[in-house]
């Protein structure tokens, strides 16, 4: 069956037609009127139709398919780790009424959403590329990674993915795998951490989850806005600033280790059910680290007290 | 002594280097500093290195990942990026640096600059480059053939 087929099905089939979703048949439509309105066997530079509706259409819905997707898996994220008064503030406002397998459920269809739409972004970009013999797809595609819109890059991703895992093996019975999903699972390659999500097709994402500065699995996990996952000890210190103040006092101008855009920091996220997966998994480092940290986090804090007194009493 | 407390980063990317060691360089800590390097890269493949083995120093600091490593050439070298100490000009150990490059990926971005800036330098300058190499020839024990060191 033809991508788009499936698209189709699974948008409609899934009582998504609420979400938005990646106009197939209307850029396809875009396409073809461009390759009939041009008698050059190549889109020239500066294509009107390309330029003024291919691209600012298919950005648009890339930006409402992340907006949309951040936002209900932050609901969902927020359902399951509320805790104390927080879970029952959410019952009261009638929010909690979801079980154990309805949570499963939604995080799954939330996972298959991201990567169902990757697919189809990454598909018309590719036809985009073939009829007009150019690179303006991968340009383009480049280009939305640097105003986050790409919707591999979201760290509620990752999250959910840990999500799903985690609840999954507190479940008792397994249920039956959707036709779409392969599932998602925790690998260990060569001592190598990283988050696998299949789909159909044999469409396989890999989230690597070692640190790049300690070389190690990220322990205390944040991801960037650029979509890059550190610890957050390390993240700190790239940020040239300590475990106290945090990520939210970094300077604007420092930039993401690996891929070295600035702004990161400020709006980075703490992969919290992340490090519950990671925990659960490898409780040795974990609790190894979790010692280590403890030892730096003491001498920071008490570094920056002296400071703060000294600074109080004008020493 | 800079082994005790020894950050694990630098242990694994030492373990790295000595059994996954890259084509063309050899590398490994002294004895007594483990912060210390000794450095051989051999003269890269189409190149007027060909042939050469060159010695280096890397130093790794106190605040290393934080802080770029200290590279230095022991062996005399004719090359518009490096000074009469042997200092390189390189930009990711400047400004560029970032913690999430490694001893490795500095010392593959040195091949990379004796293959290609000084290809140039050699096309656009031949008579003065083989007076430099033939200068330097004590200093490398290579016979100099057409530019290129040969052992």
């Amino acid at each position: 069956m033809k991508f788009c087929k499936t698209y189709q099905q699974y948008m409609q089939g899934h009582g998504h037609n609420k979400l938005p979703s990646v106009g197939f048949k209307n850029l396809k439509k875009i396409i073809k009127s461009c390759r009939r309105a041009s008698t050059q066997p190549t889109c020239p530079d500066h294509c009107p139709v390309c330029d003024g509706t291919f691209f600012p259409s298919l950005l648009n819905e890339m930006s409402d398919i992340v907006g949309c997707f951040n936002q209900r898996a932050q609901q969902l994220l927020e359902l399951h780790l509320a805790s104390g008064f927080r879970k029952y503030f959410l019952m009261l406002k009638g929010k909690l009424h979801k079980n154990h397998t309805a949570l499963i459920e939604e995080g799954k269809d939330l996972v298959i959403y991201a990567l169902i739409n990757s697919i189809a972004i990454r598909k018309i970009l590719k036809k985009y590329d073939k009829i007009h013999y150019s690179k303006q797809g991968q340009l383009f595609k480049s280009k939305v990674q640097t105003m986050h819109k790409e919707i591999l890059q979201s760290p509620w991703l990752c999250e959910l993915i840990a999500l799903h895992i985690n609840l999954r093996e507190t479940k008792s019975k397994p249920r039956e795998a959707s036709a779409l999903f392969d599932g998602c699972y925790l690998t260990f390659t060569d001592g190598k951490p990283s988050l696998t999500c299949e789909l159909f097709d044999s469409v396989k994402i890999d989230i690597d989850l070692t640190c790049s500065i300690c070389l190690d699995t990220v322990f205390d996990s944040v991801s960037l806005t650029c979509g890059h996952i550190f610890c957050y000890t390390c993240a700190c210190s790239t940020a040239s600033v300590t475990i106290v103040d945090g990520l939210k006092a970094a300077n604007p101008k420092e930039k993401c280790p690996l891929c070295r855009e600035g702004r990161v920091y400020e709006d980075a996220v703490h992969l919290e059910e992340l490090n519950i997966l990671l925990g659960r998994s490898c409780r040795e480092y974990w609790e190894q680290r979790l010692q280590m940290e403890r030892v730096e986090r003491v001498k920071q804090v008490k570094e920056h007290w002296e400071t703060q007194c000294r600074a109080f009493m004008g020493i | 002594m800079a082994n005790s407390n020894l950050p694990r980063r630098i242990i694994k990317e030492t373990q790295r280097l000595l059994s996954e060691p890259a084509p063309g360089i050899s590398a490994s800590p002294s004895e007594d500093n483990m912060r210390y390097f000794n450095v051989m890269i051999l003269g890269p493949t189409q190149s007027p290195y060909e042939g050469g083995v060159f010695k280096l120093e890397l130093f790794l600091p106190e605040e290393y990942p934080m802080a770029a490593p200290k590279v230095r050439f022991l062996t005399k070298i004719y090359h518009p990026n490096i000074d009469k100490l042997g200092r390189i000009c390189l930009d990711i150990l400047k400004d560029k640096w970032s913690p999430a490059l490694g001893i490795r990926t500095v010392l593959l971005r040195y091949i990379c600059l004796s293959s290609f800036t000084l290809v140039d330098v050699y096309l656009k300058r031949p008579i003065h480059f083989l007076k430099k190499c033939s200068k330097h020839q004590s200093a490398f024990q290579y016979q100099p053939v057409h530019g290129f060191y040969k052992m």
